[in-house]
């Protein structure tokens, strides 16, 4: 096989596949660990949007970075559900799983879902075209005030509640993805496949936990402006 | 015993699943109780015109991988690390109804009834299965030192029977665990190290250009194994395949 051919074929997709997921979940945990901040009020959580749009030049590194990596594994996932899909053309009329679990099965579902909350979630709170009255205010230091933006945004129960489905989309993905990488990458054998397998769970649950808290707060009152 | 077969017709005549009941005994092996199916429609052909049911057999010890069927939703029905033919009746209550299928996959075609075209399979094997070295007459035992754990490993893979249960079970109709253990159990002894970056490209390629789907961990292949090859096999391929890719 061409070392071209390697790329495109089943396996070749797969670690592509892992590999940009793998710096996908990377920033998941970043953004979150982030964004949790905000539980420490408007003065640090505005002081760190700042710090991140100080950031200039390497802010878009990161974004281009990140752009490429969604391409990537869009582009991938696509080839490859396209070819699984091509693999069966009749089906059985029982087949029962035995292994396999929810998550693993509703991956190209839970993918779509993500997509779209990611184009919103841009629209919202980087571009702020789905919500602008709140996104150009500035605090008392002449800072954005990301903080009322945010806790204002999600005081909304419809939007608080996209971003809680979404996210719980988004954990159940990780959940088989993050095992997954180390499988496809072929680090989860022999004594590391235990512990490996419990790192896709582990990170579902933070990510749903994290990344709920912060809209369910701001609806229920907790975080206030 | 009372128990009824519903099983997926497939030739000029027919299309679809059809019912046979027939009195079987517990003792009798799952292949020998459609034996006796089959005996009831040659025997009473004016009323089931199909003909008998075709289906894949050989060795009927549970080595050779011919038997290849879907049973009750299970490739090589309900037990573990059990084929088809080691299938006992009593794996069955009295008045149950057994749905049989073929191997369902584009790269396996349905030839006749339960019978279907592994061809795919025997392709890949050719495309680097081997190691092309004349090796003679059989070499002293130890003259080539292989450790213990190496040679257990190798073993494992090496017990793959070909039977095509992997692609059966797979979400995907994915060949990995096939491909993965034959890969390996190669690629991990000295004698066919030599060969290993070739084997691998060759045979994935193989692989991919028989239509099988690509592998996303639902780890169903292992599962439904009858020589229980871990899933270990695909990670290990896939390291082998970057490997040989980094180098070539
Ligand atoms: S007939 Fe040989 S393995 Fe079943």
């Amino acid at each position: 096989m061409a070392r071209s051919a390697v790329w495109t074929s089943t396996i070749g997709l797969k670690v592509a596949m892992a590999a940009s997921g793998l710096g996908m979940v990377g920033f998941v945990l970043f953004h979150m660990a982030g964004n949790l901040q905000v539980f420490a009020g408007r003065d640090v959580f505005n002081a760190y949007a700042h710090f991140l749009q100080s950031l200039g030049g390497l802010l878009w590194i990161a974004r281009l970075g990140l752009i490429g990596m969604v391409a990537l594994h869009i582009w991938a996932a696509t080839k490859l559900a396209l070819r699984n899909y091509a693999a069966r053309p009749q089906g059985y009329a029982s087949l029962k799983s035995r292994r396999t679990g929810v998550y693993a099965k509703t991956m190209l579902y839970t993918g779509i879902v993500v997509l779209a909350y990611i184009g919103y979630h841009i629209a919202h709170l980087t571009l702020g075209v789905a919500h602008p009255e709140y996104f150009n205010a500035l605090d008392e230091l002449g800072r954005k005030d990301v903080y009322t933006n945010f806790v204002i945004s999600f005081s909304n129960p419809i939007i608080a509640g996209t971003y809680v489905i979404a996210n719980v989309a988004l954990a159940a993905h990780l959940a088989h993805a993050t095992t997954s990488v180390f499988r496809s990458l072929g680090l989860s054998v022999g004594r590391f496949k235990q512990p490996l397998q419990m790192v896709g769970p582990a990170v579902g649950l933070i990510v749903a936990v994290g990344n709920t808290s912060m809209p369910i707060a701001c609806w229920l009152g907790v975080l206030s402006v | 015993m009372r128990v009824t077969f519903k099983v997926w017709r497939e030739n000029d005549e027919v299309r679809g699943f059809r019912s046979y009941a027939i009195e079987a005994n517990e003792h009798m092996s799952f292949l020998e109780a459609l034996d006796v199916v089959n005996e009831m429609i040659i025997r009473e052909h004016e009323k089931y015109p199909e003909g008998p049911i075709a289906f894949d057999h050989d060795c009927r010890e549970g080595i050779c991988g011919m038997c290849s069927m879907v049973i009750d939703g299970h490739p090589h029905g309900p037990r573990q690390a059990t084929t088809t033919c080691q299938l006992h009746m009593r794996s069955f209550g009295d008045g149950d109804e057994i749905l049989v299928e073929p191997w369902r996959a584009r790269a396996f075609p349905v030839i006749k009834d339960l019978v279907v075209d592994r061809t795919a399979f025997d392709t890949i094997q050719q495309a680097g299965g081997y190691v092309s070295v004349g090796t003679g007459a059989a070499p002293d035992a130890n003259a080539l030192p292989i450790g213990k754990t190496v040679a257990d490993e190798a073993f494992d893979y090496a017990a793959c029977i070909g039977c095509g249960a992997c692609v059966a079970a797979c979400p995907n109709a994915s060949g990995m665990l096939f491909v993965g253990a034959k890969v390996v159990h190669l690629a991990i002894l000295p004698q066919g190290n030599v060969e290993r970056s070739q084997r691998v490209s060759a045979m994935v390629a193989a692989h991919d250009e028989a239509g099988f789907g690509g592998c996303t961990n639902h780890e169903e292949c292992e599962a439904a194994c009858p020589k229980e090859i871990s899933v270990d096999a695909i990670a290990k391929l896939n390291v082998e395949l970057m490997r040989a890719a980094v180098r070539s």
